[in-house]
């Protein structure tokens, strides 16, 4: 469980970045395609000062919230937090900055499991509860 | 596992599965599609940008067509040998199913090379009549197209078209009806100089096809991004159905009243049997 929270918690932090960048380069298409005139299709984005940029960010970011899903669904399967609230995670991933909201959430209630699972791989099993 | 996985709470979460699993293929098949198109729009604007060129430095008689060269922009100078013209029928415009106007614009060296001078709705279009055409020297410019391939043809195709018709505008074909030195390719006529008088100048002008080829490399990823969405959902089914059919699910009658699909899969844990977790409050989020 604790390899999947990083897991999750690595794919959190690189979808909520690339999605960022994401939403800047549309937002700075958007502002070309309306400062110069240009079809917003042809406005190059951020890929006027980072080469290929219009290409690769939304490429990537694609291939990384594919993986957020993935993980953050093997996390629930590990961790069995309530499964709306799963959904509303794997969603967050498609709003910018959500991921990193979405991340401290889950974090904050994985932890806690992860601390009572060593406790009760140290101490003899009893049945759970706070 | 199958009884478990015949339970109608899971029958309606595969039921919800599917059908997600065959929108987001769709949405995948129409993004292979963009990236047919996008890519095949970028290689024909990047085709159509290189400079005009005349044919001959790309083209020679009897040798294969040079792909790199297809949608390429072209001039070309030569007299129109209208007697040779032919009509390529089943060809639309439009709405319309009509002809093809291919009339052989011969070289200063008696070779030829196929225009498609337009379309026509009628085999006896007056608009295509090969008289009309000017005689002596024209110079053309239009766009390259590779020869359609052949393969497209039904047995029998070749040989079903009326006399002064060809079926394709390939090589192969035309060099049964013409005989010269023909080049491989056609070129759609843009302009003419001299162009053609009376009713030959109105004649419907083509717009070149493409040459086809080329994928946009950004579309074919989402393409297969929605793909993997789609065979994920289905292994999630899988996954929760295998979990429910090894007990570490808690039976939906232990619940409440059975589940809408969409939090179906037993979201609120009270107890876990193996992992022996605090459970986690359902309620608030920071």
């Amino acid at each position: 469980m604790k390899s999947a929270l990083t897991r999750y918690r690595v794919l959190a932090y690189a979808t909520g970045v690339f999605l960022l960048l994401l939403t800047t380069h549309v937002l700075v298409q958007w502002y070309q395609a309306s400062s110069e005139g240009l079809p917003f299709a042809d406005a190059p984005g951020l890929g006027r000062w980072i080469p290929g940029a219009e290409h690769w960010v939304p490429i990537t970011h694609g291939y990384l919230y594919l993986a957020y899903v993935i993980v953050s669904v093997d996390l629930w399967f590990r961790t069995r937090l309530p499964f709306t609230r799963m959904v509303l995670v794997v969603l967050a991933g498609t709003i910018p900055a959500m991921s990193f909201v979405a991340e401290r959430w889950v974090t904050a209630r994985v932890r806690p499991m992860l601390a009572a699972q060593q406790a009760s791989s140290a101490a003899p099993r009893t049945p759970s509860g706070t | 596992m199958l009884r478990t996985a015949l339970k109608p709470r899971w029958l309606a979460l595969l039921a919800v599965v599917l059908v997600a699993a065959a929108v987001m293929a769709r949405l995948g098949e129409w993004q292979l599609d963009r990236a047919r198109q996008k890519g095949e729009h970028e290689r024909e604007a990047a085709a159509r940008a290189r400079p005009v060129m005349p044919l001959a430095s790309m083209l020679t008689p009897r040798t294969d067509f040079p792909s790199a060269d297809a949608d390429r922009q072209v001039t070309v100078s030569g007299t129109w040998d209208g007697e040779q013209q032919l009509l390529v029928p089943g060809r639309r415009l439009g709405d319309a199913t009509g002809l093809w106007v291919v009339t052989p614009l011969r070289l200063a060296d008696h070779s030829g090379v196929p225009v498609l001078r337009g379309w026509v709705p009628d085999a006896g279009d007056v608009r295509a009549d090969p008289g009309a055409l000017p005689r002596g020297e024209v110079t053309l410019t239009g766009v390259l197209e590779p020869p359609e391939p052949v393969d497209d043809l039904q047995p029998g195709d070749a040989g079903a078209v009326p006399a002064g018709q060809v079926a394709l505008v390939a090589a192969p074909l035309l060099v049964q009806h013409w005989h010269f030195p023909l080049m491989t390719g056609y070129v759609v006529q843009t302009a003419a100089t001299p162009a053609p008088s009376g009713p030959a100048a109105t004649l419907h002008a083509v717009e070149p096809t493409g040459a086809g080829g080329g994928l946009a490399l950004q579309n074919l990823s989402y393409a297969l991004q929605w793909w993997l969405f789609s065979a994920f959902g289905l292994f999630f089914w899988w996954r929760v159905v295998r979990d429910d059919h090894r007990g570490r699910l808690r039976p939906a009658a232990a619940g409440t009243a059975p589940r809408s699909p969409s939090n179906d899969a037993d979201g609120r844990p009270k107890a876990h049997d193996e992992q022996r977790v605090p459970t986690p409050d359902a309620g608030d989020r920071p």
